[in-house]
């Protein structure tokens, strides 16, 4: 399989400031050295808690943030180094489709004029030529011609997140970075789009970074699954491997939290203490030692890099 | 075991507009002493209207209970006084919302928000109260209680807040507690928490629970029994290993397909076509059938009644006309 993203090394820091002059105090690691690749068809799913860096690690891919350090390698080009035009030209490439298509669709433009918008910008079609595009698009992701001229209230969270989908779609990208595209949605709705996503990714031979903090979403619609916790990659998996097979203690402990519909179960979960502590100030050492069940002294001390133990299963533990 | 609560024939209707929403439109639900009794449902269902009918928390203006009787201990609720109300409020029924954040009040410590309902409720000095609030701080195991107890919600994380919460709720020491998503805002190690912490309420209070939820993975680790809403109806009642074992309705089916599995591995999910209809939107025959795979003619001229089945389950729809006989038709 070929390899369609590298990140290496990837940081972001926001800058804390306070006092009158606005000097910066600190830093929140948002995004704490973190590297992975990403092969061509693949969706390579990213769990993790709220303030796990999930959402910054997606939109510093697509240089939406600018990271603060490392490097992301798309198609053989460094996209860190890439200004103006070039980053333009390549942005057609590399799309998102955000969590809250409430807040994501411009209220005043109307369909049709949200998703020729990309077009036009690209200049990639005359203005019939547009229209068209968006109409068959539109036939695509399940609605309908009809819809060309209606404006965003018009529709449910479930078909304007088919819009969202669709606007990410219309510049033909070969990656799409989606951030919790389905956490707003009614469960019946939820399914409807993740069978789109998949359906999608077929026909247009589409490479995904799925970003979620649903497991069991997760699980569905990846090929290859990380996990991440307080800025960094603790475990990075084929899905399997992941779910049958998780060996760091957080990917354990998550799974073993999420609640099964399935009332005679009865399962040992391991249930963390606490909260996660703030990225702001983070633990020293392994950044998940504080919860940890099996920390050892080393723990404390020195921060696990990221392993392979088997096959494709990378872990960042001091226990293997 | 007596009912604690009955809801009989329940229409919550909201008016804006000139236009008439019955966000619940006939709801028939009792919850037994003791017992934990989910309602599942999407948005719009009308199961969080459901709950705040019961604490008598709806909207001043815009909003009306047309019909029905809601019950407590055989006494009807909507009879009351605001003041009669307040008695009850707080001290027999608490209840718990989704966003710890915008239901704690920002201006006033932790401490200051749990002594005020035992300091109302059961007469307590402050002093009393203080210690109290500790005490119930403790016994949702906030560390450091002492010291919380005069921090301002914003100093804590979400699942703290979702704690206080409960701890508030839980101070008069309530038969009746009303959760209404206690975790969606939550992460899943946190909701983890949690449930554990209501589920060790439950044991060692008795207190019964009315737990709302959308999500099916909690109903079936905290219910015992669960009610299915959609578009402002009950569509299928049972308890919860009947709902998961054989799920009778058409909607409760869909909805248990179109999930993925943590533990599985499913190539397609199967989904439920069509949107959420918005509440007052389909006028004629059953509101499930623009959406449902087995709908024929009847469906879509008549409403089906809810039909019960073996083992007290209850379902609306017309698939059960023949194999429950007319005679057996619920209400």
């Amino acid at each position: 399989m070929n390899t369609l993203l590298e990140v290496k090394g990837l940081k972001k820091y926001f800058p804390i400031r306070a006092g009158l002059l606005g000097k910066t105090q600190g830093f929140v690691k948002a995004v704490d050295d973190v590297s992975f690749t990403v092969h061509e068809g693949e969706t390579l799913g990213i769990v993790g808690e709220s303030g796990c860096g999930k959402s910054t690690t997606g939109r510093s891919i697509i240089r939406l943030l600018e990271p603060t350090a490392g490097d992301v390698v798309f198609k053989g080009q460094n996209l860190t180094g890439l200004k103006g035009e070039e980053l333009r030209k390549m942005r057609r490439d590399l799309q998102i489709v955000f969590q809250d298509p409430y807040a994501s669709l411009n209220p005043r433009m109307t369909v049709g004029a949200i998703l020729e918008e990309p077009l036009k910008i690209h200049g990639l079609a005359g203005t019939t030529e547009r229209r068209q595009r968006v109409k068959d698009l539109l036939d695509i992701v399940g609605l309908t011609e009809h819809h060309y001229n209606r404006y965003p209230h018009e529709f449910s969270g479930g078909q304007r997140q088919r819009i969202g989908i669709a606007r990410a779609l219309i510049t033909k990208p070969k990656l799409i970075v989606a951030d919790e595209p389905v956490s707003a949605l009614d469960v019946s709705i939820q399914s409807q789009i993740l069978n789109l996503m998949k359906d999608l990714q077929e026909q247009f031979q589409l490479t995904y970074i799925f970003i979620s903090h649903d497991l069991s979403v997760v699980r569905h619609i990846s090929d290859r699954v990380g996990v991440m916790y307080l800025g960094r990659m603790v475990e990075l998996a084929p899905k399997h491997e992941l779910y049958d097979n998780p060996q760091h203690p957080y990917t354990q402990a998550l799974l073993s939290a999420v609640p099964h519909p399935d009332p005679r179960e009865v399962r040992e979960r391991i249930i963390l203490s606490g909260d996660v502590p703030s990225p702001a100030n983070p633990p020293t050492g392994c950044a998940f030692h504080t919860r940890c069940h099996a920390c050892m002294e080393i723990c404390k001390t020195d921060r696990p890099e990221l392993k392979q133990t088997t096959e494709g299963h990378w872990v960042a533990c001091h226990l293997y | 075991m007596g009912n604690l609560l009955e809801i009989q024939g329940l229409k919550t209707y909201f008016y804006s507009d000139g236009r008439v929403i019955p966000a619940v439109d006939g709801v028939d639900i009792s919850l037994r002493k003791g017992e934990t009794l989910g309602i599942v449902g999407e948005s719009g269902s009308g199961k969080s209207v459901t709950s705040l009918s019961v604490m008598r928390l709806l909207p001043k203006t815009g909003s009306r209970i047309e019909d029905g009787q809601i019950l407590y201990k055989g006494n009807s609720l909507l009879q009351l006084s605001e003041n009669e109300m307040r008695d009850i409020r707080g001290n027999e029924i608490a209840m718990i919302f989704q966003e710890p954040m915008t239901s704690l009040n920002p201006v006033y410590t932790v401490g200051q928000q749990l002594t005020e309902t035992v300091m109302l409720h059961r007469g307590y000095s402050k002093k009393e109260a203080r210690e109290h609030a500790i005490e119930m701080l403790k016994k949702v195991h906030i560390p450091r209680a002492e010291k919380i107890v005069d921090e301002y919600p914003h100093q804590l994380s979400g699942g703290m807040r979702q704690r206080v919460m409960i701890a508030m709720a839980m101070s008069c020491d309530p038969e009746l507690l009303i959760a209404d998503e206690p975790t969606t805002a939550l992460d899943v190690t946190i909701q983890a928490q949690i449930l554990d912490l209501m589920r060790e309420l439950r044991n060692t209070q008795g207190t019964s629970i009315l737990l709302i939820t959308h999500d099916l993975g909690v109903v079936a680790e905290m219910c015992d029994r669960v009610v299915v809403m959609y578009a402002g109806q009950v569509v299928e009642q049972a308890d919860v290993f009947t709902l998961f074992e054989r799920p009778s309705h058409p909607y409760t089916q869909g909805l248990m397909k179109s999930m993925p599995k943590v533990d599985q591995d499913l190539d397609r999910l199967d989904s439920i076509p069509g949107n959420v209809p918005l509440p007052g939107t389909i006028k004629q025959g059953c509101r499930f059938a623009s959406r449902c795979p087995f709908v024929e003619e009847k469906c879509l001229a008549e409403e089906p009644p809810l039909y019960t089945l073996q083992d007290g389950q209850q379902s609306r729809c017309w698939l059960h006309a023949d194999a429950a006989g007319k005679e057996v038709a619920g209400a």
